[in-house]
């Protein structure tokens, strides 16, 4: 029996120090999807902070499966519904720009220097504003397979749809992804 | 472009985006590399798909900016938070069944208990067997014109020297539920009642605006 089968097992019976073990070990994933499809941080951390909730919750109907595909679901779907309410009810925040929110967390003091920094950022900045742009089921798939680098069968998983439909949406999610980034100048020799 | 052209570039579109991944069947692999020999621009996609991927991954790796770890106490307060609300909600559904039911179960029988019963009304309306002329056979032989020509033959029976039969008594009469209306409760429900349906309406609202915006 695995380690994380281990802690599964002691969950399910209520021991809520096993299940945060398996929280340490997935909360940097979680985040890293959930910010990545809804490009906003704190939005994010509420949609990963619910996700682990709703897992603890739900465990029990987790039978035998993937724990990483069964909490990227949980999460992915937790973004769908933040993602359903802004559009019901759009919010125009007084916050920081989550970009500039980005640049202090995310580079290091050890890159090259502040103009490459600047650049690296800008890049950055227009990649996720091209990934904000793609539908939310598309952009799941993209960050899914991209990102996190999961195989389309592990996408399914997650998505619950079939593998070809994973396949069409990837293809379509790279070719507004590609034209976008070429259009901004992005892709090399564009 | 038309249509089965822009198609046909979608197909070879998700078949190069399959090839970059690796995630393409041995036939459908060796399909789109045939491709890729002849058709230069098949070549310039698939350079540009992998840039694109590349782009996509060079994304830096966000860190969960706080720990996500469940508080024991948290938990069991939130577990314990929805079943409080699931069993104030129920117990509010019940309450409010039971005021609705009772109220009109009061409405119900008050208006039953108000309402004449056929014997009661029977015996009170028969008339005893007298004489012609008597105080009871005047008064119920004082009918509106109307009503006089409608109990015309008990009428005449009466004046031919026999008793009138309770049918030919109760058309004429007065109604006597309007006597008995004026008693108290009829058709008419408690305020205590009232009240306590329109608090409970408001108790429920209230719920289900925290439930709204609960969070």
């Amino acid at each position: 029996m695995s380690e994380e089968a281990i802690w599964i097992e002691k969950a399910l019976r209520g021991d809520v120090q096993s299940f945060n073990r398996l929280v340490l070990k997935y909360q940097d994933m979680a985040y890293n999807v959930a910010y990545r499809i809804l490009a906003d941080p704190d939005d994010a951390a509420d949609a990963v902070q619910d996700s682990f909730v709703k897992a603890f919750e739900r465990l029990h109907q987790l039978h035998g499966g993937s724990f990483k595909a069964w909490l990227l679901r949980i999460v992915t779907n937790s973004c769908y519904d933040r993602i359903r309410k802004k559009k019901r009810h759009p919010t125009i925040s007084m916050d920081t720009p989550s970009g500039e929110r980005e640049t202090i967390q995310q580079w290091p003091e050890t890159a090259p220097g502040p103009e490459e920094i600047v650049l690296q950022h800008e890049r950055a900045e227009i990649i996720q504003k091209g990934i904000s742009e793609l539908p939310p089921d598309q952009r799941t798939v993209l960050v899914l397979s991209d990102i996190e680098g999961l195989s389309y069968r592990e996408i399914a998983e997650v998505t619950q749809v079939p593998i070809g439909t994973v396949r069409s949406r990837l293809a379509r999610a790279r070719a507004k992804m590609r034209e976008y980034l070429k259009e901004r100048g992005v892709l090399p020799g564009s | 472009m038309t249509k089965g052209t822009d198609e046909r570039r979608m197909a070879v579109e998700e078949l190069l985006s399959a090839y970059v991944d690796g995630e393409l069947s041995p036939q459908e692999r060796g399909r789109i590399e045939e491709i890729l020999q002849r058709d230069k621009s098949a070549s310039t996609m698939l350079m540009e798909l992998k840039h694109t991927k590349e782009a996509v991954s060079s994304l830096p790796k966000m860190r969960a900016p706080r720990a996500f770890a469940i508080s024991e106490k948290s938990e069991k307060r939130g577990l314990l938070g929805i079943k409080a609300f699931k069993l104030a909600l129920s117990l509010a559904a019940v309450m409010l069944v039971i005021v609705v039911g009772w109220g009109f179960f009061t409405l119900m029988s008050g208006g039953m208990s108000a309402s004449p019963r056929p014997q009661a009304v029977q015996k009170k309306l028969q008339p005893a067997p007298t004489a012609l002329g008597t105080p009871q056979v005047k008064a119920l032989s004082a009918p509106k014109a109307t009503e006089a020509k409608k109990a015309k033959k008990p009428l005449l029976a009466s004046k031919g020297g026999t008793l009138p039969t309770p049918t030919a008594t109760l058309a004429p009469h007065p109604s006597p539920s309007r006597t008995l209306s004026k008693k108290p409760g009829r058709g008419t429900a408690p305020s205590w009642w009232w009240g306590a349906v329109v608090a409970l309406l408001a108790a429920m609202l209230v719920v289900l605006f925290l439930t709204k915006h609960k969070k």
